[in-house]
């Protein structure tokens, strides 16, 4: 480019800078750009670290073994229980914490490899941590009270334990501690749970104890009872409508 | 000020220097302004030929956004670097207005350095040397807009892969492999184009 040219652009610019009175942006614009940025991608990966924390939960506690009396074949069982939905959010905020950060300031230099590989065992190993501090199932339980179609969408396994023919039940129990256990179940039916059953999985045999129950229905709304486990989660009104 | 005086007292000074006195005193931004307008210019008429004949208008954008955005340069990076930035993100803008039209890449020595480092064999005569110009000008405009630009920001800007990683806001190791996989392209189209390997 020729020299006059150059002098010509460069007088341009600096009158167009002293007539229209330009100044350099604040630094302050700068550092709150690129604190959002690393805001959105620590969000990013808060809300992939719940996710996984409820895909833990809500996997370790459906009942995988009770598909064949539920009259599901394996598949067709884990289409239903799996947490897709779950996997699916863990796997959306992975990607949009890695992207915010590559978008950062510096973030960009980092091998893509390297930075991926952080955010999924970022995300996994605090996942883990809350899902054993309970924060998975308190959030699965929220979106459970509040949510009208979270347990259309991530599947209704109450629907699954008040299918009393196939020897599941699942309620609360409301007698003392004494033989037989009466039982009222979600739907608001009474039970008389007869039987010398085993406690699991944390059940406790205690007023106000929600249990899911593996047995035989005799009929008159008297169960015989081999199993009970804890009832983890919340139900919401009406769950088999 | 003095145009000659200003001269004297940015001569010495780093453009990193440049920027932090420009801050404080308008007049040395236009140090840094004379040192880059022909490198930023030659960089643009490459990446956006067509803008050739309003290049002075383009330009001055770019200034004015590097101006503007003068506060917000990472002493951790090249200025050079920095500007490139700036001036390639310009440039791919104005790029998307004239997507409709393939761009033939501005030819020059350097173009023609790149064909005999990678395609050309044996010593060529002067209509080889503007057939060759025009041939690989031809190539570049036809093969994808991300590998375009790491083969002109290397082999026509002469930049490093570090000062590419920080112009185009990718990772070095993503450089390396687009310009692996640019130059075989660039090859393969080269020959599809024109025939047989030279």
């Amino acid at each position: 480019m020729e020299q006059k040219n150059e002098e010509n652009c460069v007088d341009c610019v600096m009158r167009r800078i002293k007539e229209e009175r330009i100044t350099p942006r604040s630094k302050w614009r700068f550092l709150f750009n690129d604190l959002s940025v690393l805001a959105i991608s620590a969000s990013s990966l808060i809300i992939g670290t719940l996710s996984f924390s409820v895909f833990l939960e809500t996997l370790l506690t459906d009942d995988w073994d009770i598909y064949n009396q539920a009259g599901r074949t394996f598949w067709e069982n884990v289409l239903k229980n799996f947490p897709f939905l779950w996997l699916f959010f863990l796997c959306i905020f992975i990607f949009y914490s890695y992207y915010a950060f590559s978008e950062s300031e510096r973030g960009y230099r980092y091998k893509q490899s390297v930075v991926i590989s952080l955010c999924i065992a970022i995300s996994l190993i605090l996942g883990v941590f809350s899902y054993f501090a309970g924060i998975g199932e308190k959030v699965d339980n929220y979106l459970i009270a509040n949510v009208p179609s979270y347990h259309s969408i991530t599947g209704n396994h109450v629907c699954l334990w008040l299918q009393p023919d196939r020897g599941l039940l699942a309620g609360m129990i409301i007698s003392t501690g004494t033989k037989p256990i009466i039982i009222v179940d979600f739907q608001g039916n009474r039970w008389i749970a007869t039987g010398t059953p085993v406690f699991s999985r944390g059940a406790i045999d205690r007023p106000g104890e929600r249990v899911k129950i593996l047995g035989t229905a005799q009929g008159n709304y008297v169960f015989e009872a081999k199993e009970l486990r804890r009832w983890s989660g919340v139900v919401e009104p009406n769950p088999c409508r | 000020m003095n145009l000659l005086i200003m001269d004297e007292r940015c001569t010495e000074k780093t453009d990193e220097e440049l920027v932090a006195l420009s801050l404080e005193d308008q007049e040395y931004f236009g140090c840094l302004m004379r040192r880059y307008t022909a490198p930023l210019g030659r960089y643009i008429i490459r990446v956006v030929p067509s803008f050739r004949n309003s290049i002075d208008d383009v330009l001055q954008e770019v200034f004015i956004k590097i101006y503007l955005n003068l506060r917000g340069f990472d002493p951790s990076l090249k200025f050079s670097s920095w500007a490139y930035r700036i001036t390639h993100n310009h440039a791919v803008s104005l790029l998307r207005k004239e997507k409709t039209r393939p761009q033939l890449v501005s030819t020059d020595n350097d173009t023609y350095d790149f064909f005999e480092r990678y395609v050309a064999d044996g010593q060529p005569n002067e209509n080889e040397i503007r057939y060759a110009k025009e041939e690989v000008s031809r190539v570049l405009a036809e093969i994808d807009q991300k590998y375009r630009e790491v083969l002109i920001l290397r082999y026509l800007e002469e930049m490093d892969y570090e000062e590419i990683s920080d112009i185009l806001k990718k990772p070095v190791g993503t450089i390396g492999t687009l310009l692996s996989r640019a130059k075989a392209i660039f090859k393969d189209e080269y020959v599809k184009k024109y025939g047989t390997e030279k």
